[in-house]
Order: C-alpha cells, then structure tokens, then sequence
C-alpha cells in the first residue's frame, strides 16, 4: 500500500513540475517576447496594436518587399508603413486589418494580393506565429479554435504560444531594429531566368473557399467601417496561364463587391528581368519604381 | 489519426481506460475494436482488402498446416505468391495506371481531409503482407501452429500500435502474448508512457525540425552547393533515424500501455562499427525478415547448386553470398519504392557488404601487420565514422527524387561554388536536439543498455529529465502534423 502511495506521489510531483514549470517558463517566454526587438515579432506586434499611419499595406512577402512607406510618404505627404509579412496568408492580412480598424481608419488600406497567395489553402495553418496573443486577443483566439480543433487544449499551456519562438527571442534581446525601413524589408539580387518554369499546370484550379471568405471579411470590415480598401496584384515576371486565372476571378469577384483592382502584374514597365530577384519578387530596385507609380496613383486618389 | 496527433493521445487514453474495465476474457475484442476504428480513421475502403487478406491467410495457414509435404510445398508458394502479388498491385498501382483518377474518401474526424482522388498504398499494407509472410512460413516450417482463433489472429495482423509502420512482429513473438490475460502493471505502463515521449522527442523535436533544411535543399537542389548538400545529408540521416525510430518508440509504448512487449526495430544503429552490424541495428525487424526468409533460403539454394570449390579462381561462397546480399538488398530497395534511386540505395549497401565480405582475410592481415587493436577507442571511431559516411552516400539515392538529382548532388558534395544555405532556427534546434540523441544513445551504447532514454535510480532527477522532455516539445516541437516517412513504404 505504502508503494502504491508512493507512485500515487510521484505521479502527483511529476504533474505539479510540469505545471510550475508551464507557468514559470511562460512568463519568461512572455516577457521575452515583449521585449524583444526580432523583426518580424515586434512587426507583428506594431501592426496590431500600434499603428497610426495614414497608409498601410498589408499582404504576404510580395507586399513586404514590394511597398517602400519612405518612397509612398514622400510622393503623397502622408505618412506609410509596410504590414505585410512573408509566409503569411489573406488570414493573416483580415486579422490585422481588423485590429487596425478597431482602433482607428487610415485614410488607405492597401492590401497586396498574387496568385500564389489566394491558392494556398493552408492560409490558417500559418497562423500559430499569432499564438503569443491567443490568451489577448478574442479574433485571435476565435480564428486560431476554427483553425484547428485543438488549438484551445494546446494553449491552455503557456509554453506553447511560443512554440519555436525561443531562438528569435533571444536574438531578439540583442537585436535592433531598422526603424527607418517602416516595415519594408529590400531583397537584392536578380532574377535566373532559367529556373522559371515554362509548364502551365494541367489543370487550372478556382480560389478555394476558405480564401475567398476572407477576402470577403476583409471587404466588409472595411465597408463598415468606411475605409477605403485599395486591392493591388503588383508585377510578376512571368505571369503563368493559371496566373492569369487567378486574377481574372479576382476582378470578376471584386466587380461585384464594387471593390476596385488595380493589377500590375502584366504592366509592360515591369518586364525586365533587371527589376526581379525571383518570378514573384521585386528586387530593391524594382520596388523603388513600383511604389513611385503604386504613390502616384495614392497621391492621384487623394487630391 | 497518425501517432503525432492528440486525437491519437485521447483515443489511446479511452482504450486503455477501457481495456483495464474490460473483461479478460474478450480483451482481445475490444483491441480488435480500436484497432479497427484506428484503420477506419484513414482511409475506411482498404479495410475490406485488409479483412480478405486476413480471412483468406487464416483459412490457407490452417490448409497449410493440415497438408502433406508435398501440397504443402505448392500451397506455400501459391500464398507467398498470392501476397506479393496483392502488395505489389497496390504498391505500383500508379506506375500500371498514371492517369487513375478514383476517388478514395478518407475519414474527417476533426481536421477537414483533403480529398484523395488518386490510388494510394493501402496504410500498413507492406507491413502486414511481410508479417503475414512471416507467419505462412513459419507454419509451413512446422515451427509453430496455425492461429486457429479467428480473433487472435486478426489482431495478431491488425494490432493498432504497429499496423502502420511495423514493427514486423514474429508470430512466435506477439501470437503468445494475445493469449495472455493482460492484468494492470503499473510499471510496464508508465515505461510505455516514457518511451513514447521520448518517441515523441525524436518525431517532433529533431525528425520534424531537421526536415525543414532537408526539404529546402533537397527540393531545389539546383540552388545549392557542396556545404550545403552535406549538411542536408548529415541532416537526413538524423531525420530519418529520428522519425522512424521515433515511430517505433511510440508503437511499442502505446503496446505496453495494454502489457504488449513488441519487437525493437532500432539499436543506435549510428554507433554501428560496420555495415553489416548496421543492418543489425537498423530496421531490425525488416533486416532480419529479408536475412531468414530471403537471404539464407537463396544462399542455400545456391550452395545446394553451385558444387564447385571454386568460379573464377574465387571462393563458392564468396559466389554465393555476393549474389544472395545483392539479391536481398536489391529487393529491400524494390519494396521502398519504384525508381531506379531505391534500387540502387539497395544495391549500394549489398556491394558495402560484399567488399567487406570478400576483404574481411585482407583486413585481417592488415591490422596484424599493423597491430591495430580492434578494441581501441581510435580505431572504432574510425570505425564508427567511416561506416557513417558510407550511409551518408547511400541516403543521397534514398532522399532524392530522381537519378540524376542524386547523381548531381554526389558530385556536387565535393564542390564549394554557390551559396551555402543557413538557417539559423533550423540549425540551432536541430544540433541541438542531434546532441541529445546523440548524447542519450552514447550512454546507452557505452553505459548500460536499456530501451528508456534515461536509466536511473533517483526518482527526482527522472521526474526532472522526463518533465524537461515535455517542456522541450512543448518549445521548440513541430507541430505540423506531418507524417512519418516510413507511412509511404
């Protein structure tokens, strides 16, 4: 009896260690990734929580990297900052968007979409980089639950909101940020033509559902708020058949909404090579002409 | 509902809370019963073709069993032929049919499911056809009888903790156990709960992270350079041991939750101071399924024909066993896979054997000459490392999806031109995580032997190593549900 008292104990010590130790490391964790200066986590937290500027781009890699706020700021005299974030998906985009507009209405809401980025299915998978405010942040926490089933079990541990985090926290406590940037992240380098793939896939596939219902949640938030939400497709270097697809079901869909499209991807401006760091990416120096002309439209728009 | 998920966790939990309920006597039907649900929550179609291999083997072995030497002869052949056949169709199915376009509907218990709208390896299939096999054999050897419970049999085959990916269990080994009335054993139960978190260590805190850099150069092999294809190798081979052996942990954990002791598939197969002894350590279930009913039958086939001293001024034997062990391994590869990558990763290590086979008197006279000490910690890392590197080379050809990338990246390896691919995370976590396994496997190997990733007799040190193991999931673990590799095989 006294043996079974004893694994009963041991049993009981093993779960209080785990629990103190949940407890204690997560508080940790969280401090850690308040303080920390990793770009893309304290982009993160900027872009929901802090932003104040007249203009904001939202999107995947290809707004990152092809929106400067200086280039923006300086043509239309209002102040810019680049959202978007490489790896995310339109999921991302809406959940951000939304707490913007909670807090205030930027006189533009750019939001960059590409053919990529619409296809992708996995657009919620991707969205555990935003577990660290899943106990915060009820849209969140909301988006997260529908994403995954057991996403509620997983977070009542308060280590694993920072699941895979700790490496860029810690770097994060040494790093300083390039404020001056305002989000922008510049890629150099040029394009090897010889990697593009000249097949077109056989068959051509639709927008899935699950993206076409956040676009949708990003128009409507956007008209009850009244904000002007701009959608832009910006260049590609070789836009494929199913490319081309994409963006015509794109226009058709926002035809409807009375949401207007302003595609870049075909503009004959943008078909050197010597402005391309890969078929979907602007290098630094294709991103300074394409915000000029993306600021020249603002700027048109806002006289 | 794959090993790396939580749904598998609760399901786990519910069976074994039952099964303790459960009366002894029908325990076995209610393992009958998950393992059931747990093949229906993949794809529900290919547990008819499962149930007909099932009833049709019971019968055969039964026949088999009751026939004379003779019929019993023919009746052997017909079945091994019969399961091959079976294996094989679903195996290269898409190779006989590229455009099929059927629509297989696979379970959505929580996650939605893609749908499958082509043929796919029915789960498990090879690994039930080689036990299966196993079993025929052995009947028709007379070293054991025929199941003649229709039950025990069926579980024998579908056991849910190794449908999967093996182990590939004798019928000597795991028919006796089902027998057995299964009573609360409190520390074969928490031993199973040890070595399935550490099977989870290994999945997803080193399997699933080093994946990430393996993938990224592996799949664009054209943007990489020599560091980077080594690095990716060095990564791969930790990858797999990791997922596989990770995978093993967690089968014979979840079977000791019920008081099941499966077979080890895996016994630090890295430490291996030749290939022949790796092949003792890796896949031991498979290895030794391919040495006894494929490589001795033939070499003693052969010797049975080859009467010879000598061919070629070279041993009969040496004849003998260069064509067993390249027939053995050619066909390990076949089974991995169709492509000429897997035949010749196969083939590869049956020449490594072969040399050493055919060297082992040269060998011998050279250390003699030289006085090496065998025993000498320099000499078997020496041994240790180049019998590595030898699975470095072969694990190119398993990992690369055609020949000429695996051909490319040979000869890239010994070129230093273009960018070496780094990623931090991935690096960091990854080392770090090969150190401990590392690390806990030298201790095991050099130490003291045991299956548990920690041995010792402070109670509050394990209570800390085994709660640490959690945390470091819970840390850095990846969490993408991604399935093992041997589930394609």
């Amino acid at each position: 009896m006294q043996g079974l008292n004893f694994k009963i104990f041991k049993i009981i010590l093993f779960l209080i260690f785990l629990l103190v130790s949940d407890r204690f490391i997560g508080i940790i964790l969280e401090k850690l990734y308040n303080k920390s200066n990793d770009i893309n986590i304290s982009k993160i937290r900027y872009t929901l929580y802090d932003t104040h500027e007249d203009i904001l781009i939202f999107g995947s890699s290809r707004a990152q990297h092809h929106y400067i706020p200086d280039t923006i700021s300086k043509i239309t005299g209002h102040n810019s900052y680049n959202c978007g974030l490489g790896g995310q998906g339109i999921a991302f985009s809406f959940i951000q968007i939304s707490e913007t507009l909670t807090r205030y209405k930027p006189l533009r809401i750019i939001f960059d979409v590409s053919p990529n980025i619409l296809l992708d299915k996995n657009s919620d998978q991707k969205l555990n980089i935003l577990t660290p405010y899943y106990h915060d942040n009820a849209l969140i926490q909301n988006i997260l639950n529908s994403s995954s089933s057991f996403e509620k079990l997983k977070c009542t541990s308060f280590i694993y909101p920072y699941n895979g985090l700790l490496f860029d926290l810690l770097t994060g406590l040494v790093y300083t940020p390039h404020v001056s940037v305002k989000g922008y992240i510049p890629i150099y380098g040029l394009i090897d033509t010889t990697t593009i793939a000249n097949e077109d896939p056989g068959i051509l596939q639709d927008i899935p559902s699950d993206q076409m219902k956040y676009l949708q949640k990003i128009i409507n938030i956007c008209q009850s708020y009244k904000a002007e939400l701009w959608i832009l497709v910006s260049p590609i270097y070789k836009e494929t058949k199913e490319d081309t697809k994409i963006i015509q079901d794109l226009r058709d869909f926002l035809f409807q909404k009375h949401v207007h499209l302003l595609d870049f991807s075909k503009k004959s401006d943008f078909s050197n090579c010597m402005l391309f760091k890969d078929n979907l990416h602007l290098n630094y120096y294709g991103a300074i002409k394409y915000s000029k002309i993306v600021a020249d439209s603002i700027a048109c728009s806002l006289k | 509902m794959i090993f790396n998920s939580i749904i598998y966790l609760l399901f786990l939990a519910i069976v074994a809370i039952v099964y303790y309920i459960f009366p002894g006597k029908l325990k076995w039907l209610l393992l009958l019963l998950a393992s059931i649900g747990y093949y229906l929550s993949f794809i529900p179609i290919f547990l008819l073709l499962l149930a007909v291999i099932v009833f049709v083997n019971y019968f055969m072995a039964i026949w088999l069993a009751n026939a004379n030497d003779g019929r019993s002869s023919l009746l052997i052949v017909l079945i091994i032929i019969l399961n091959i056949l079976i294996l094989a169709f679903f195996k290269y199915f898409n190779n006989l049919f590229p455009d099929n376009q059927l629509q297989l509907y696979s379970v959505a218990l929580f996650p939605e499911s893609e749908p499958v709208d082509k043929m796919i390896l029915p789960l498990g299939l090879s690994y039930l056809t080689f036990t299966v096999l196993s079993y025929q054999i052995e009947v028709k050897r007379k070293t054991i009888q025929p199941e003649t419970h229709l039950g025990y049999f069926s579980l024998y085959l579908l056991f849910f903790p190794r449908i999967a990916q093996g182990p590939i269990e004798r019928p000597q080994h795991l028919i006796p156990q089902l027998h057995q009335d299964h009573h609360f054993n409190y520390s074969m139960v928490i031993e199973g709960l040890k070595l399935m978190l550490w099977g989870y260590f290994k999945k997803l805190v080193i399997a699933d992270r080093l994946g990430i850099y393996v993938n990224a150069v592996y799949n664009n092999s054209e943007n990489h350079n020599g560091t980077s294809f080594i690095v990716a190798t060095i990564f791969f081979a930790f990858q797999i041991y990791a997922d596989f052996s990770g995978y093993t942990d967690i089968a014979i954990g979840s079977a000791r939750l019920f008081g099941f002791n499966l077979s080890n598939n895996f016994k630090r197969p890295y430490f291996a101071t030749s290939i022949k002894e790796f092949w003792n350590r890796w896949h031991i279930s498979f290895s030794t399924w391919l040495r006894d009913y494929i490589f001795l039958p033939l070499a003693y086939f052969l010797s049975n024909r080859m009467k010879k001293q000598r061919y070629l001024h070279i041993a009969t034997e040496k004849w003998i066993y260069l064509i067993a062990i390249i027939v053995t391994f050619a066909i390990c590869g076949i089974w991995h896979g169709v492509g000429w990558t897997y035949l010749i990763w196969g083939v590869l290590f049956g020449l490594y054997l072969t040399y050493a086979n055919w060297t082992k008197d040269f060998y011998k006279k050279i250390r003699k000459h030289f006085k090496i000490n065998r025993a000498s910690p320099y000499y078997i890392t020496y041994q240790i490392l180049s019998t590595f590197i030898l699975v470095l080379l072969a694990w190119i050809f398993f990992r690369a999806d055609s020949l000429s990338t695996a051909f490319y990246i040979v000869k890239s390896v010994f070129t230093f031109s273009g960018d070496f691919f780094i990623d931090y995370k991935t690096f960091i976590y990854g080392f770090t995580g090969i150190l401990i396994l590392i690390y806990v496997e030298y201790c095991r190997e050099f130490r003291s032997e045991g299956s548990l990733p920690f041995l010792t007799n402070n109670w509050i040190k394990e209570v800390f190593l085994y709660g640490s193991l959690i945390i470091i999931i819970m840390l850095v673990g990846v969490f993408d549900g991604s399935q093992f590799i041997y589930f394609q095989y």
